[in-house]
């Protein structure tokens, strides 16, 4: 499969000289096209800080991250900001969504940034709404709709432009159940009917059982990998569960 | 869709931040109908003074902006904050920082223009409240028109939007600096405790307080000079922060002690809330205190000047015409002539002042005033006399009883407030031409004294002790029917050859100069006019005091809503961030009864906090200067009214800002407890 992201040898400190933080410490992998990643870790293990520095949200302290030939640790702000609306969408717990847009409007703001024409951006949006099941509530604000249905909004803005790479933050985290699960099949539908390639953080060994490669991380490095392969995904949760109650893990399945 | 975008979180802007937007429709207002004062031809043409009212107006202006400038940047520094997580969405979805930043500012202009545009509405009519009012002041008649005029609106636009844009440059640096991952977590911190437990800077309490004690007492003392003045007015200000840094600590040290009272009740909860709020806002309470402090006292003296205004008329014009001339036996035919030109006149009386070559009361007057206080004593050369005859001919003019003088009496005709300044000088014999007087006693009857029946006091002596004197000056008082237009004066300087010319006053300042003429100690509304009408003068030093108190209230009104809409912005900002606390209160077994009592005490002391310092500290300082007012101007009235009624006054506008934020504040809590999550 064609390569699509490169880490080499990155690191990242917090804090102080007194108090120094390794909040990521010497990682190096890769990530292929079309890949549905998980990041698990216990809290404080780095994970969310790892996704951050891949996502250009936040700075290396030394390494590079390679997306085919470009490497984002050298890109000015201005770069930087036109890199996010090309090539990355977003997935988060809580979200973030604007209030004060409607759903629809939500989701074709990441698009009209990108000065496509007034059609080709309605169509668009009401393409992946209609793909996401989502189209019903396109005239409705965040506030009068559910959590599950504004994170399946949240993947449409993550989706609208096409992006290299969705990176999700704990999607599941504010969900109930049912909703997480509808969300993670919505995450497999991304993944192999639409061809996104998905990088996922989570704690949630059922969230993670999506996945078709787990890293696990432990103080800032990574300590394990896993492949699904070939195997159900029933299989696949209890080499997780497996894993984690080897390193002591908080993980947890339902 | 940027601009859709814009407009949606103005719109919403509009709702959050609803008690701001009000203020800036109020002040948008009080500017537009203050500054069309400045222009206005209905002013102009009430008084030749109208500029004066223009340029105190424009010094008015200067405070204004600097406080609409502050008002701006805080509140967009602190809606950035709220909104720091949008703006890391922004970011994310790949928006440059300029992008969000001009963003931002669409937002703001547009919630500017709005206010701009509401506060025209209330500004014309503010416009006329003002301009009735003004009239009310002169007693002129005025029928209420709308003047529209553009330099007015040009002027307030300009000023609302510089302020505006001073405002926004100094934000767009935070722009610069925004860091995503940062503003991602940023509402997820709590008040920042660092030195959560420390007690350490109570000492800054003390020695704030220390301070502020010092600066009473000097002031009361008059330990006060030009030297140490200002440092100590430095000082003040400064104590007032300290007072607020060494508070949070006291609080925290109270808190530790665990004293009984931190155990009753939700007393913990509050005490710490208070405690932490008091530390991470220690400076904006200290600004707010000093905001109330200056609008206190600003509006404290505005109504002790309107006070004046509305007894001195009698005190300081007592005869409709009074004239004076430096030459002796001066018949003032022609004044009395051009007076008839205009209007009837139904007594006259021209009359001369004597002396003789003596001043012992002069000296006695500037030693003692000079004891006492920093008076600056004009007199003239000699001590001034008048004939008892003429005494009781102005005394009838004015309608009051004659008196009468032995042969070896005087009597000693002063201002109210130097009689006792004066009673040990009447105590003691008056030597007249080696024959010793026995002063009848002192009287204090309005008697145009500054500059025209001597200078604050006249000595009057029986008609044949006069005769022996030198004649002085002559004066010409007159009761008349009518008015008098207001270049009379111009007239009767022209008619003593004195000319102005193109507006320039060189000639008349160089005679003015030239005479031995004193105009007393007065200090507040001074005059050397020789010519005094009573109703043209009177006019005039109303509209005068009215350019200074006018601007006075103007400064301290907005200066009182500023400071109440920060505080107000604050509080139901953070009841959304207050709301879980209060959750959970609820959830540990608190009945919404006993929450709506801890909501009021937690409003009550947050807003009590910062006004109870400015009224001890704006109360003393009220107190000092009517103090020296009343001994300056000899306005027999206490401090306390003045004050009260602008407490009065502030505590109407408090309590509708209270009241406003309290039943915000409790809808915004109240919601979080009833609404379950959409599902």
């Amino acid at each position: 499969m064609e390569e699509l992201i490169r880490v080499e040898d990155i690191e990242k400190y917090y804090g102080s000289k007194n108090n120094l933080t390794k909040a990521v410490d010497r990682i190096s992998f890769t990530v292929s096209k079309g890949e549905f990643t998980g990041i698990m870790g216990a809290s404080g293990s780095g994970k969310t800080t790892l996704l951050n520095l891949l996502a250009t949200v936040d700075m290396v302290t030394s390494g590079h991250i390679y997306y085919g030939p470009e490497d984002i640790t050298r890109l000015s702000e201005d770069k930087m900001a036109d890199f996010r609306k090309n090539n990355l969408g977003f997935v988060f717990q809580d979200f973030n969504l604007l209030d004060t847009l409607t759903i629809q409007e939500n989701i074709s703001l990441a698009m009209s940034l990108t000065k496509k024409s007034k059609k080709e951006i309605q169509e668009r949006t009401k393409k992946i709404m209609e793909r996401l099941d989502i189209l019903p509530l396109c005239d409705k604000f965040p506030y009068q709709v559910s959590g599950g249905q504004k994170q399946r909004c949240a993947c449409a803005r993550a989706l609208i432009n096409h992006p290299k790479i969705v990176f999700a933050d704990e999607p599941t985290g504010a969900l109930d159940s049912k909703s997480a699960r509808m969300l993670l099949e919505t995450f497999t539908h991304m993944n192999e009917q639409m061809n996104a390639t998905i990088l996922m953080v989570t704690h949630d060994a059922f969230s993670a059982s999506y996945c078709k490669r787990i890293l696990f991380l432990k103080d800032g490095k990574i300590f394990h990998e896993l492949q699904k392969g070939s195997r159900s995904r029933k299989e696949f949760l209890d080499e997780i569960l497996d894993v984690l109650s080897l390193t002591g893990g908080d993980g947890d399945a339902e | 869709m940027l601009n859709k975008l814009a407009l949606r979180n103005a719109k919403r802007s509009f709702r959050d931040y609803l008690i701001y937007l009000l203020t800036m429709v109020f002040t948008a207002a009080l500017m537009f109908s203050f500054d069309s004062m400045i222009f206005s031809e209905d002013v102009k043409k009430l008084c030749a003074e109208a500029g004066m009212m223009g340029a105190m107006l424009g010094l008015a202006t200067f405070f204004i902006v600097l406080i609409m400038i502050w008002l701006v940047h805080y509140m967009m520094k602190f809606m950035a904050e709220k909104r720091s997580r949008e703006f890391a969405t922004y970011l994310l979805l790949g928006f440059h920082k300029k992008q969000i930043a001009r963003l931002f500012l669409k937002e703001m202009l547009l919630l500017g223009l709005a206010a701009f545009f509401i506060g025209l509405l209330p500004g014309l009519f503010l416009q006329q409240v003002i301009t009735t009012l003004i009239y009310a002041i002169v007693q002129a008649d005025y029928t209420i028109h709308i003047q529209w005029n553009i330099a007015t609106f040009f002027m307030t636009a300009g000023i609302f939007f510089g302020s505006y844009v001073l405002a926004m440059f100094r934000s767009n640096r935070r722009f610069k600096k925004m860091n995503i991952r940062e503003m991602m977590y940023l509402d997820r911190q709590n008040e920042e405790l660092k030195n959560g437990n420390k007690s350490g800077k109570q000492w800054m309490f003390f020695v704030s307080l220390f301070t502020i004690l010092l600066f009473g007492w000097m002031l009361y003392f008059g330990h006060f000079n030009q030297w140490n003045v200002y440092p100590m007015i430095a000082a003040l200000i400064v104590s007032v922060y300290f007072l607020y840094m060494g508070l949070s600590a006291f609080l925290i040290s109270y808190i530790r002690k665990g004293r009984a009272g931190v155990y009753n009740g939700a007393n913990i909860f509050l005490l710490r809330q208070l405690a932490s709020k008091v530390k991470t806002m220690q400076f904006t309470l200290g600004t707010l205190t000093i905001l109330f402090m200056v609008a206190l006292v600003g509006v404290s003296d505005a109504l002790m000047l309107n006070q004046f205004q509305n007894t001195q008329v009698q005190e300081k014009y007592p005869f409709d015409v009074c004239i004076y001339n430096e030459h002796t036996d001066y018949d003032f035919a022609e004044e009395k002539a051009l007076t008839e030109k205009y209007a009837k006149i139904t007594d006259f009386l021209a009359y001369e002042i004597y002396q003789d070559h003596t001043n012992s009361c002069n000296r006695y007057l500037t030693e003692a005033l000079s004891e006492n206080d920093t008076y600056y004593y004009s007199c003239f050369k000699y001590d001034t006399y008048m004939r008892l005859s003429d005494y009781n001919r102005l005394r009838q003019m004015l309608h009051l009883d004659p008196v009468s003088l032995q042969q070896d009496q005087y009597l000693i005709q002063t201002k109210k407030r130097l009689k006792k300044t004066l009673l040990p000088f009447s105590e003691t014999p008056l030597h007249i031409q080696g024959q010793d007087y026995v002063c009848a006693g002192i009287y204090t009857d309005t008697f145009e004294q500054s500059g025209h029946n001597g200078a604050d006091y006249i000595l009057v002596v029986p008609d044949e002790t006069a005769a022996s004197m030198t004649p002085y000056y002559s004066l010409m008082a007159a009761s008349i029917k009518g008015s008098l237009p207001d270049d009379f004066y111009d007239q009767v300087l022209s008619m003593w050859g004195i000319n102005m010319k193109n507006d320039s006053y060189e000639e008349l300042d160089n005679y003015m100069d030239s005479l031995d003429r004193g105009t007393g100690s007065d200090a507040i509304y001074v005059s050397d006019k020789l010519v005094f009408l009573k109703e043209n003068d009177a006019r005039e030093m109303k509209f005068l005091l009215s350019t200074l108190i006018f601007p006075l209230i103007y400064v301290g009104l907005v200066f009182l809503c500023v400071a109440l809409t920060v505080l107000a912005v604050q509080q139901l900002s953070d009841s959304g961030k207050y709301k879980y606390r209060y959750q959970l209160l609820g959830k540990l077994g608190m009945r919404t009864k006993e929450l709506n009592q801890i909501i009021f005490r937690q409003l009550v002391i947050y807003y009590i906090c910062p006004f109870a310092g400015a009224v001890l500290l704006s109360g003393g300082i009220v107190g000092f200067i009517s103090h020296n007012f009343v001994k300056y101007s000899g306005v027999q009235a206490p401090s306390w009214p003045y004050f009260g009624l602008a407490l009065l006054l502030f505590g109407g506008v408090y309590i509708i800002y209270f009241i406003a934020t309290y039943i915000e504040f409790k809808r915004n809590i109240m919601s979080a407890q009833k609404v379950p999550d959409v599902e």
